[in-house]
């Protein structure tokens, strides 16, 4: 019964970060696009001008809600002292975490084709989801597995955001030294074995494979954030 | 007839009971007083009532229904205590504006009213209030929210004597208007006995006393004289506490008496709630 209204809650802080993300982010890139073109001598006229930082949009949008999505136990706060039961509270947070996605994915392919417009400026340096094969065969696929892929980075977001809930200050800071770490020496592992890189191919070979194993994953986030916000409690101060 | 019902509630915390066994039950549109000592358990009682934590067993139900993961239970109750649970950022109008929007019916008119009465600018961001203006912005939405127990866990915190007196005003004013349970903690007994229906008194985790105020009253007695003649007269009664100034002893009592106290050269006296709750705490320290 209240699910609507709460997500209606989130979806107003959602969409009102997205603005601000968009809007920083297109005004950044234009502004460092500048600076560059500057630095390098290679601002001839306007029209010239190199915005390739812009083809990064994906790439940023994830991040950002990623790091937006860590943003658990405020929430939690707010709606149990205004008597909301911590299913309602994941309830409506995935349901404002879906409508979101689909918002981030159809501004991004938006952003995307309007710098198609323009073949200089996807030609830059920067690697760009659309560049892979298999995206290129249809803008249905594109859409579904972007829209995963952001859903999936919002739910690691969820999950991180309310495990680290789940723990007092102290634990909190060691957690914080701690993940970095593991996560550089997982990255380092990674690179030094090209075989995993392989095998990672073999998930994401093709677009149901990848469509799958994105989907699979994003139910393992979702179950496990259901699994969390079931523990979330008041800590003392 | 709605009313709160907790059964065999237990809470455990770093391998220490502060909550043992409890078994009570709150009637509709009264007023009771949680009573105790620091860290007995009242705090932890109030936030396991509004599911903030989750019990280590046992469980709480609203007429009938169980509250955990139960909006509906969850929502005809509030509580208040020193906890900030509002984002700083937030002005005060816009949290009486998301309280309406997730309660609804939330009285605008009372919070105008008692943001007045006690001068708290609504459009100052929650984080930039004082600890005194926390608690009345706290108040004033406990107070307009459209629920059926209100739980107010040392509501006076921070507030001057001023608004201290604004407070209990503002609360006999909503009650006479709008009956409904409160549910208050406070160490401010005397302040607050006044106001009280019920009291339950917690000791150690465990409720020691739970009865009407009527009946409380009439059986707290503190009986003086001299220290022979005290003995004598309160020998088959349930002393709870003693005092010694010279040749004088004053016995403190719970229990029913006659007032024949012809042969002894005694003064009976009622005893304040106060001073009850002190010598109950204070019961198997003593010896």
């Amino acid at each position: 019964m209240k699910i609507s209204i709460i997500t209606r809650l989130f979806l107003r802080k959602d969409l009102k970060a997205a603005g601000y993300f968009y809007i920083f982010f297109i005004m950044g890139s234009i502004f460092l696009s500048i600076i560059i073109d500057l630095i390098f001598n290679r601002l001839d006229s306007i029209i010239n001008l190199n915005f390739g930082i812009l083809n990064l949009i994906d790439y940023a949008s994830w991040i950002f809600i990623l790091i937006y999505s860590l943003i658990t136990y405020r929430n939690f706060k707010f709606l149990i002292q205004n008597g909301i039961s911590r299913t309602t509270f994941w309830e409506a947070r995935i349901s404002s975490v879906f409508i979101i996605s689909v918002v981030y994915t159809f501004i991004d392919l938006l952003i995307d084709e309007i710098l198609k417009f323009n073949p200089t400026l996807v030609s830059q340096n920067f690697i760009t989801i659309y560049n892979h094969d298999y995206f290129n065969s249809s803008i249905i696929w594109f859409i579904i597995i972007s829209l995963l892929n952001i859903m999936g980075m919002s739910l690691i977001g969820i999950v991180w955001g309310s495990f680290r809930s789940l723990f007092s200050k102290k634990i909190k800071l060691l957690l914080r030294i701690v993940i970095p770490f593991l996560i550089l020496f997982s990255i380092i592992f990674m690179i030094s074995d090209s075989s995993i890189f392989n095998k990672l191919e073999m998930f994401y070979s093709d677009i149901f494979s990848t469509v799958f194993y994105s989907s699979l994953i994003d139910i393992i986030l979702l179950l496990a954030s259901y699994f969390i916000y079931q523990k979330l409690q008041i800590k003392k101060n | 007839m709605t009313e709160i019902k907790i059964n065999d509630l237990n809470q455990v915390f770093n391998h220490q009971n502060v909550l043992k066994n409890i078994n009570l039950e709150f009637k509709n549109k009264a007023i009771y007083g949680l009573l105790g000592n620091n860290g007995v358990g009242k705090s932890t009682l109030m936030n396991l009532m509004t599911e903030r934590i989750l019990p280590t067993s046992g469980y709480i139900s609203i007429n009938g229904h169980n509250i955990h993961n139960n909006d509906v239970a969850l929502q005809q109750m509030y509580l208040l205590n020193e906890d900030d649970m509002y984002s700083p950022s937030l002005k005060v109008r816009q949290i009486f504006n998301l309280t309406n929007e997730i309660y609804g019916n939330f009285n605008f008119k009372f919070a105008k009213l008692l943001s007045k009465k006690f001068d708290l600018n609504l459009s100052l961001k929650f984080g930039k209030l004082s600890t005194g203006y926390r608690t009345i912005c706290k108040i004033i939405v406990a107070f307009c929210v459209p629920v059926k127990y209100v739980l107010l866990d040392e509501p006076t915190l921070g507030l001057d004597a001023n608004h201290r007196n604004l407070f209990y005003e503002a609360l006999i004013n909503t009650y006479s208007h709008n009956p409904r349970t409160f549910i208050i903690s406070s160490h401010l007994i005397n302040e607050i006995s006044k106001l009280l229906n019920y009291v339950i008194f917690i000791n150690n985790g465990k409720i020691i006393l739970n009865n009407s105020i009527e009946i409380i009253m009439k059986n707290s007695f503190a009986i003086t004289g001299s220290k022979d003649d005290v003995k004598q007269y309160t020998r088959n009664l349930n002393v709870i506490g003693k005092r010694n100034l010279g040749k004088l002893s004053t016995f403190y009592v719970y229990d029913h008496i006659n007032n024949q106290t012809k042969s002894f050269n005694i003064k009976i006296e009622k005893m304040n709630l106060q001073r009850l709750l002190i010598c109950l705490s204070n019961i198997g320290k003593e010896g």
